[in-house]
């Protein structure tokens, strides 16, 4: 019975966002614990402040869902009103209440399973962060990503961008792990700094060159080093492509569609 | 009678004052520098040099005398430093367990006879190399037993790069201490010929896979009261010593020299303990005698994590070994004393070496004894032996003090406030028994020394993974 | 009652009062930092999703926006840490991004205020952080700053800081001189910081090769030489003849990485040369060359004086293919200089125990099978 409902919810946000024909536009889901038509106030006022361009507001009510559609925005347009309307909130004293957030764009078509999947990711989502609405493919055709990296941040934000970009990720800080995952999953691709802990980079690379018959896992080296004979060192071991950090996203984004 | 001891107590009073106000002038200059290293560790990317092509190569040369329990998981930590090219040199020195066997089957080594090395230095027999492609950085060299010097010597001869850094195969390094100390060496090049590594106290910590995962102070008492020892040693005396260019020693657990230098001065010399003093030494002589302009550096933010004795019987005869190689040094170079040729060394730090470490123990327990039995002789006059013993207690805690606000400035690697009030209390117990002990083991080494003792003394060591529970 | 204890005694009093007073300062330190590390940590944690935010949109085509809230100037400091960090991390449309965003966040602005300031250890801050920020507006200040200060470790900091920020060669021209000044040998240095910059660096060390300061020069040799692909012209060609050693070693480095322009026969005459560096650097690169007919002085070079030239033209003969393997087998066994026999001997034995490193590559199995048997037709033994 619930799950009929929602159908008809999903089925109605879609009907509003083909009718407007628009191929770009943020989709913002909010869900709120208490207080929704307060909330929903708050976040009306907020971007009728901040934001310029047509939105489109409509309530779930049953389910406490406000839906907020931006027509014209990209992804990062989107996820900065998601920003604007989360601290609105806060500053309000509302702290319970659960947010996704989503582009629609050429390649990313609205569907009706789409709208169902942010409803699931949304009822799964914690106070404090704001989702970012991304595929979970079911088919075994997904790539799977290996980062092994010690830098947090590096690690953390690759690990982030290709689980968007719909890929299966994993990430092991050091050696020991990255070997350790690898075996366990075979990834179909390997991001991995040289410069690592527990094992050291070029036994790492060794060992995985060992053990990818038939040459199942590329493997990228992504590191800060630049010497040369580093370099040739690596590509005697098997691997597919040397970048180095600084590094631009669009090129790895590149290099990696390359190879997968 | 009863002035002699009198006069010869209050010498004693003034020689304890004198040499806490010279302690003082060098606290003084690691505060003036501290900033300055501060600056400098701080303000630098060390990511963007652990990838420059520009970083000189290093060659680590690891000396492995019966270290089967720890060899492993050292040789493992070393393989994962945060720096762009180097080489990991074991040198097995003649050892009777198992430390060559363990590192053979740990990384599939394979023997090669290896005739063609070279002879810059004099160096023990070398049996033969072990090396394994998949590890390209590792050689292990299996040679005669020669002492710490004589390994390090086949070190050198082996060794393929311009800078040589001798390592204690109980010591763990920080992923970073060897970029840290060639970023302070990259600034300098031409005249830095040594520069040394700051050397903590390992035990207590937490370690996991070959490298520190959480800094705790020991619980046993032993490395506890050598930690803050060490503190004292390395961050309030060595900074400030450094700043005049006038350090004896480059740690021998962890420092880094230009080979070609090493090689001058005949490489280490073998056969008495102290040969980190000695090459020190050596190379302050040689520069100073052909006026070349140079610096014998250190830099305290590179760590090197050590395992301290940690029973009174190993600690009292690693002391005693101090002790002679200390007196073994003065000895030999004694003639560079006041000479004006050997500018800061001979008017600062040799003297200072000489007045105020290698005679220390000698005036302060006769100025003691001689305080003592003039109270004895006149019981009126036992508040001038508290006096003394107060001077001497106040002065030190003084120092420990100082040190430790230096370490709070600059490197925090105690991160909680017990770990300050812990190490605030047992700097007490450290000037009441820990020194004197020193001191009496000191005396102990210039003891064995004139008997001619020449023996190593005890030395077991404990695996890091006991350590860590 | 002794007037010398008086002076003793005053000693204590003051030492007590020090060691108070050291007390208080030590544990306000501690208390301070502590205090300074949760505040951090605090505002790290309240700025998680706007972290998030601009890691997920860091090479958006519409860059990135200020923090929709008030931040204090902590926080701003917190902010303005990470985002410099994570300029080092990337580049191309990503560090554009994080570059607009400090200066949208009033970064530049106000560091530009602080490089003003009469306080070294202000400005040395200052100056990293527009270093990290890329501020070409700063490059002028920082330059003078750079003039003012004593050698030391700050003068790297600052130099680093304007290489970063340089865009017009002439600057840098200035910047690579006033380091080249200070006369005390950090060529490499200079040139790891010249690294740093986007300025096409090429040209401007061309010329630089024809200064007459030899420290220039040196610098100039340096980067050049880890150019992939330098220009040589007879400007190098006449450093090799340098007086001094330095500059002639470092010559010939440049002139091996450009094999356009040298030829085997160009290369060995420079075999006979006093320097064994200079010899070290030609037998290496006769090996990198891969032509065959540098072998026999190669095999020549076996019996050199210097153990490295040995060493490396032992390396360079491997890679001469089975030519070279040859050569080294006949050197290895002719007793005519038993420094040429043990060096070809331990270069074959390390080279035969090896193995196969790569196991999947079959040209790999195939060289190292040949060299086995030339090997063993040699030696008359089974390797390994």
């Amino acid at each position: 019975m619930l799950q009929l409902k929602e159908n008809t919810e999903a089925q109605e946000i879609y009907e509003v966002i083909k009718v407007a024909e628009s191929n770009l536009c943020g989709l913002i889901f909010v869900k709120c614990k208490d207080d929704f038509d307060k909330n929903v106030q708050q976040i009306s006022n907020s971007l009728s402040i901040s934001c310029s361009g047509n939105v489109h507001y409509r309530v779930i009510d049953h389910s406490g869902i406000l839906s907020v559609i931006l027509y014209g925005k990209t992804l990062s347009e989107t996820h900065y009103y998601g920003l604007i309307i989360k601290q609105s909130l806060l500053d309000k004293g509302y702290y319970e209440h659960q947010m996704i957030v989503a582009p629609v764009t050429v390649e990313n078509k609205i569907s009706i399973e789409m709208i169902e999947q942010m409803f699931y990711q949304l009822d799964n989502a914690s106070f404090d962060e704001i989702v970012i609405f991304h595929e979970h493919f079911k088919s075994n055709k997904v790539r799977t990503i290996l980062v092994v990296d010690g830098d947090n941040t590096i690690r953390q934000f690759l690990v982030q961008r290709y689980d968007l970009q719909g890929y299966n990720t994993l990430e092991a800080k050091d050696g020991y792990q990255g070997i350790q995952l690898y075996k366990q999953y075979k990834p179909d691709l390997i991001i991995t700094d040289i410069n690592l802990s527990g094992i050291d980079g070029y036994q790492f690379l060794t060992q995985i060159n060992k053990n990818n018959v038939g040459n199942q896992s590329k493997v990228i080296v992504l590191t800060s080093r630049k010497a040369e004979n580093t370099i040739s060192a690596c590509f005697n071991l098997g691997v597919s492509d040397y970048i180095t950090k600084p590094f631009s996203t669009i090129e790895l984004d590149a290099r990696i569609k390359r190879l997968l | 009678m009863r002035e002699i001891l009198l006069g010869y107590g209050i010498f004693a009073m003034f020689y304890v004052m004198l040499v806490t106000i010279v302690y003082f002038v060098i606290l003084f200059f690691s505060y003036r520098n501290i900033y300055n290293i501060q600056r400098g560790a701080t303000y630098n990317r060390l990511q963007t040099l652990s990838g420059s092509e520009y970083v000189p190569p290093v060659s680590l040369l690891v000396p492995a005398f019966n270290e089967e329990l720890t060899i492993k998981e050292n040789v493992r930590n070393l393989l994962t430093l945060n720096y762009p090219v180097y080489e990991v040199i074991v040198i097995n020195d003649g050892s009777q367990d198992q430390t060559l066997q363990v590192l053979i089957d740990e990384f599939k080594l394979k023997y090669s006879n290896n005739q063609a090395i070279r002879y810059s230095v004099n160096a023990s027999k070398v049996k033969g190399v072990y090396y394994n492609p998949n590890y390209p950085n590792l050689y292990v060299i299996d040679s005669d037993n020669g002492g710490k010097a004589g390994a390090l010597n086949v070190g050198i001869n082996f060794s393929h790069y311009p800078l040589i850094s001798s390592i204690d195969a109980d010591s763990l390094l920080e992923k970073d201490a060897l970029l840290r100390i060639a970023r302070v060496y990259m600034e300098n090049p031409e005249e830095i010929v040594a520069i040394g590594g700051n050397v903590r106290i390992a035990n207590g910590c937490k370690i996991e896979n070959g490298s520190i995962k959480e800094v705790k102070l020991p619980k046993k008492i032993w490395p506890l009261l050598q930690t803050i020892e060490y503190m004292k040693a390395f961050i309030g005396g060595r900074i400030g010593w450094s700043s005049i260019n006038g350090l004896i020693i480059v740690s021998g657990a962890f420092g880094v020299f230009q080979k070609n230098y090493v090689i001058k001065v005949g490489g280490y010399r073998g056969g008495y303990p102290g040969e980190d003093m000695n090459i020190i030494i050596k190379l302050h002589r040689y520069m100073l005698e052909n006026n070349i302009p140079y610096k014998v550096a250190y830099c305290p933010d590179a760590v090197c994590w050590t395992q301290a004795p940690d029973t009174y019987r190993i600690l009292s005869s690693q002391r005693k070994r101090w002790g002679r190689g200390n007196l073994k040094n003065m000895i030999e170079n004694k003639d560079m004393i006041l000479r004006t040729r050997y500018k800061q060394f001979g008017f600062f730090t040799m003297p200072y070496n000489v007045f105020f470490e290698t005679f220390n123990p000698y005036v302060k327990i006769t100025g003691f004894l001689a305080l003592v039995g003039y109270a004895l002789i006149d019981m009126t006059a036992i508040n001038i032996v508290l006096v003394f013993t107060l001077i001497n207690f106040l002065s030190g805690y003084l120092l420990t003090v100082g040190s430790l606000i230096l370490e709070e400035i600059a490197f925090q690697r105690y991160p909680k406030i017990k770990d300050n009030i812990k190490m605030i209390l047992f700097s007490a117990v450290l000037f009441l028994g820990y020194y004197q002990l020193g001191v009496l083991w000191r005396l102990q080494g210039h003891i064995e020394f004139l008997q001619n003792n020449n023996t190593w003394g005890v030395m077991t060591r404990q695996s890091w993974n006991e350590e860590s529970e | 009652m002794y007037p010398t204890l008086t002076i003793a005694i005053i000693m204590i009093y003051i030492c007590i009062a020090i060691i108070l007073v050291g007390l208080v300062v030590l544990f306000s330190i501690k208390i301070y930092s502590m205090r300074k590390e949760k505040l951090e940590k605090y505002y790290l944690n309240k700025n998680k999703e706007y972290f998030k935010y601009i890691l997920i949109n860091i090479d958006s085509q519409i860059g990135l926006m200020a923090p929709p809230v008030f931040i204090n100037n902590f926080e701003m400091k917190v902010i303005q840490r990470k985002l410099v960090e994570w300029i080092e991390d990337f580049k191309g449309k990503s560090r554009e991004n994080l570059i607009g965003l400090c200066e949208e966040l009033g970064l530049i602005t106000k560091e530009l205020e602080r490089l003003k300031y009469p306080i070294t250890s202000i400005k040395v801050d200052a100056a990293y952080y527009l270093g990290g920020m890329r501020s070409e507006k700063a490059v002028p200040i920082m330059i003078e700053f750079l003039k003012s200060v004593k050698y030391s470790s700050v003068t790297f900091i600052i130099a680093r800081a304007v290489a970063k920020c340089v865009k017009n060669p002439e600057d840098l021209k200035e910047l690579t001189k006033i380091m080249v000044s200070f006369r005390k040998g950090f060529h490499d240095l200079i040139a790891d910081i010249i690294m740093e910059s986007e300025v096409d660096y090429v040209p401007i060390f061309n010329d630089f090769l024809e200064d007459s300061d030899p420290d220039l020069i040196k610098v100039a040799l340096i980067v050049l030489s880890h150019h992939t692909k330098p220009k040589v012209n007879q400007t190098i060609v006449k450093l090799v003849d340098s007086e001094e050693k330095e500059l002639r070693i470092k010559a010939v480095k440049v002139l091996t990485r450009s094999n356009k322009f040298l030829e085997v026969h160009h290369l060995t005459k420079w075999l006979h040369n006093e320097d064994w560096e200079i010899r070290s650097v030609i037998v290496k690169s006769l090996g990198n060359m891969g032509d065959k007919r540098a072998i026999p002085y190669l095999k020549m070079s076996l019996a050199d004086s210097s153990w490295w030239v040995r060493y490396n033209s032992a390396k360079s003969l491997l890679l001469l293919g089975e030519g070279g393997f040859t050569a080294l087998c006949e050197a290895a066994i002719e007793n005519d200089d038993p420094f040429k026999s043990d060096m070809a001997q331990d270069v074959l034995h390390e080279e035969i125990t090896k193995g196969i490193v790569n196991e999947k590559d079959i040209q790999e199995i195939i060289k190292y099978n040949n060299r086995r048997k030339i090997y063993e037709s040699y030696f008359k033994t089974i390797a390994m």
